[in-house]
């Protein structure tokens, strides 16, 4: 998990990831599989709610706690009656929304800082990678919960959370590839006939890490998804009121003797959904490499 | 030498910084300890509360008196348990590390013969099946298979599935803990002996007519050791932070719940301590581990003495190489 990098392990990940962009991506059997279960959950996301809007609150005291696969209730309901597929179809939803916007975030904290730190180097470099071995050394789940527990519970606070989960990551392997690719004859080449440190950056730093940056953040989503769901989980992630895959976990934890679906099934569209990115991230970083060696 | 005082230099400042962000996070976002500890309270008794634990004072005033006492080694009395901080620290943290140790161990026992066997059958059925299960493994959250295994197993096996009542109630939550771990130590261990197997020194051992056996579990793994060091000292913030929620889940009384304990109740110097030792623990663990590579790899003691970049970049020189200092004086 990305919080759970030392700095060892993101150097080392800095070297493995140092490669261009690939010029042609193999469709590799791991690639289409991963590929197939991230747009089933995403299509399962976008759908869902779309064909029932409301099917994720509508209760139904009349089917309160079906088994799975009885009737319409594909995945079964819960103590009152609600689906428990369009429930998970709207869990998965805020899951993706959160998702991505702290690994976005993360992605330019994280870029900028690596940027700065691997380009210019010296002090600032020595300044911002000890803020990163800090970040490194703090169990995420300790330091989310700590500040959770004392700001409003809300989207916005649960995203910059998440993304300090991950900004350190980025930001080690940025510097690696930076400080060497820093001292490349074309980037001397340009500096040398005047281009100036933003358009380098721009021009032909960004360029080359593009296809790190994305296998990356892609591992990421993962890791931000089951981060988020622990968090709810324990009350301290998406605010109660709206389905999200940690709270019908929590729910459904109630039950668990009688009802073992609630949070069986919520838990394996989460274990899909993060089994298809992990699947993606792995062919793209085999992809990556045999470019590179080609 | 210089390495490792560096080394500690940096375990030291990164020490500071955590306390420092830890200490200005908890203060600087609104919350108000007081009303957590005597809600009830009337105006004038919670400014005699806050007088009393020092919440009057400003700030800076208040991280200097923190800072003092933390190097002269008082923590504090917890705001909402009885006792010093510092005892419930220390009566929680055997609890976690018992449970770390057991989910370590449970992965390291099926990590390193899923690897060993992964890596000699390279790209066979045995090699993808053990791949698949590592991604399942890998993929799902710890707190969801804690809560399968207590709906399957711990019915059915009449196991402990609440609080400490012996040593039989590591079972579960270390099992569940251990799974991610399983997964990416099986993964380290495949990708380096697969590194070793094709190695020059292998080759050479197999023309001696050293039998496979020998080759793969005395000489190529002994080379998946620092790697696989590496990665649990890395894996070590997992096992301290993953035990937050597989205690809650459990209900063990380790650091997890003692963390989630002080945080609901604002108890600031709980939570510091807590912040502090598990961070310590994590930085020692880790400076222990980059202190005995060289034990481990003679290879890296080596590089050691002459000294020059740092030992990643001498790991990653030595990677893939697989030539043991002896193999390479005898001229194989």
């Amino acid at each position: 998990m990305a919080s759970d990098l030392t700095t060892a392990d993101a150097d080392e990940l800095a070297g493995a990831l140092r490669e261009r962009r690939p010029r042609k991506i193999r469709l590799r059997p791991s690639l289409v599989i991963g590929a197939c279960l991230v747009l089933a959950s995403l299509l399962l996301a976008v759908l869902g709610p779309m064909i029932a809007p409301d099917a994720a609150s509508r209760v139904n005291f009349s089917a309160i706690l079906r088994p799975p696969l009885i009737g319409w209730h594909v995945a079964g309901t819960d103590q009152l009656g609600r689906d428990v597929l369009m429930r998970i179809a709207t869990g998965l939803r805020v899951s993706f929304a959160i998702s991505l916007s702290s690994v976005t975030l993360a992605l330019v904290v994280g870029l900028s800082v690596g940027l700065i730190s691997g380009y210019f180097g010296g002090i600032i470099d020595l300044v911002l990678m000890r803020l990163t071995d800090i970040q490194m050394a703090l169990p995420f789940i300790v330091l989310a919960v700590a500040i959770l527990s004392v700001t409003q519970p809300g989207y916005f606070s649960l995203t910059v959370v998440l993304s300090l989960a991950a900004w350190p990551t980025y930001a080690r392997v940025v510097r690696g590839i930076v400080q060497v690719d820093r001292n490349a004859d074309y980037v001397q080449a340009a500096l040398a006939i005047g281009a100036s440190h933003t358009r380098v950056i721009v021009r032909y730093l960004l360029r080359d890490l593009f296809g790190s940056m994305l296998v990356l953040s892609i591992l990421d989503v993962a890791a931000v998804i089951i981060y988020e769901a622990t968090l709810t989980f324990i009350g301290m992630g998406v605010p109660p009121g709206t389905p999200s895959l940690g709270s019908i976990m929590a729910e459904g934890k109630n039950y668990i003797a009688t009802a073992w679906w609630i949070t069986a099934m919520a838990g394996l569209a989460m274990l899909i959904t993060i089994a298809g990115l992990n699947l993606v991230a792995i062919a793209l970083r085999s992809s990556l490499k045999e470019a590179n060696t080609r | 030498m210089s390495f490792f005082i560096r080394r500690f230099g940096q375990a030291i400042v990164v020490l500071v910084g955590i306390v420092t962000l830890i200490f200005f996070v908890l203060r600087l976002i609104p919350g108000d300890p007081v009303s957590v500890i005597a809600p009830t309270a009337t105006a004038e008794a919670k400014a005699q509360i806050r007088a009393q634990l020092g919440l009057d004072q400003t700030l800076w005033h208040q991280y200097v008196t923190f800072l003092h006492n933390v190097v002269s080694g008082d923590f504090g009395q917890s705001y909402f348990f009885q006792g010093r901080a510092i005892d419930l620290v220390s009566k929680a943290l055997p609890y976690t590390a018992a449970l770390a140790g057991c989910a370590l161990l449970i992965a390291l026992v099926i990590a390193i013969p899923a690897g060993v066997a992964s890596a000699v059958h390279e790209d066979s059925v045995v090699d993808r099946v053990i791949l698949g299960i590592c991604l399942i493994f890998q993929s799902s959250a710890n707190f969801w298979v804690a809560l399968l295994l207590i709906s399957v197993v711990a019915i059915r096996a009449g196991l402990p599935t609440v609080g400490y009542v012996g040593p039989i109630s590591l079972v579960l939550p270390s099992l569940a803990l251990s799974l991610s771990l399983i997964a990416v130590l099986t993964q380290v261990v495949r990708i380096s002996l697969i590194g070793a197997l094709h190695s020059d020194m292998a080759v050479a051992m197999k023309a001696r007519g050293l039998p496979p056996r020998r080759i793969v579990l005395i000489h190529c793994l002994r080379l998946s050791c620092v790697p696989l060091m590496t990665v649990i000292g890395a894996q070590l913030g997992y096992l301290l932070g993953g035990a937050v929620i597989i205690e809650y889940i459990f209900n063990y009384p380790g650091m997890g719940l003692l963390t989630l304990n002080s945080v609901l109740r604002r108890d600031y110097p709980l939570l510091q301590i807590i912040v502090l030792v598990t961070s310590l623990i994590f930085l020692v663990i880790n400076l222990i581990i980059d202190m005995s590579y060289g034990l481990v790899d003679g290879r890296l003691s080596a590089a050691n003495r002459e000294g020059g970049s740092s030992i990643f970049l001498r790991l990653a020189r030595l990677a893939g190489r697989g030539r043991t200092r002896r193999e390479a004086k005898s001229g194989l």
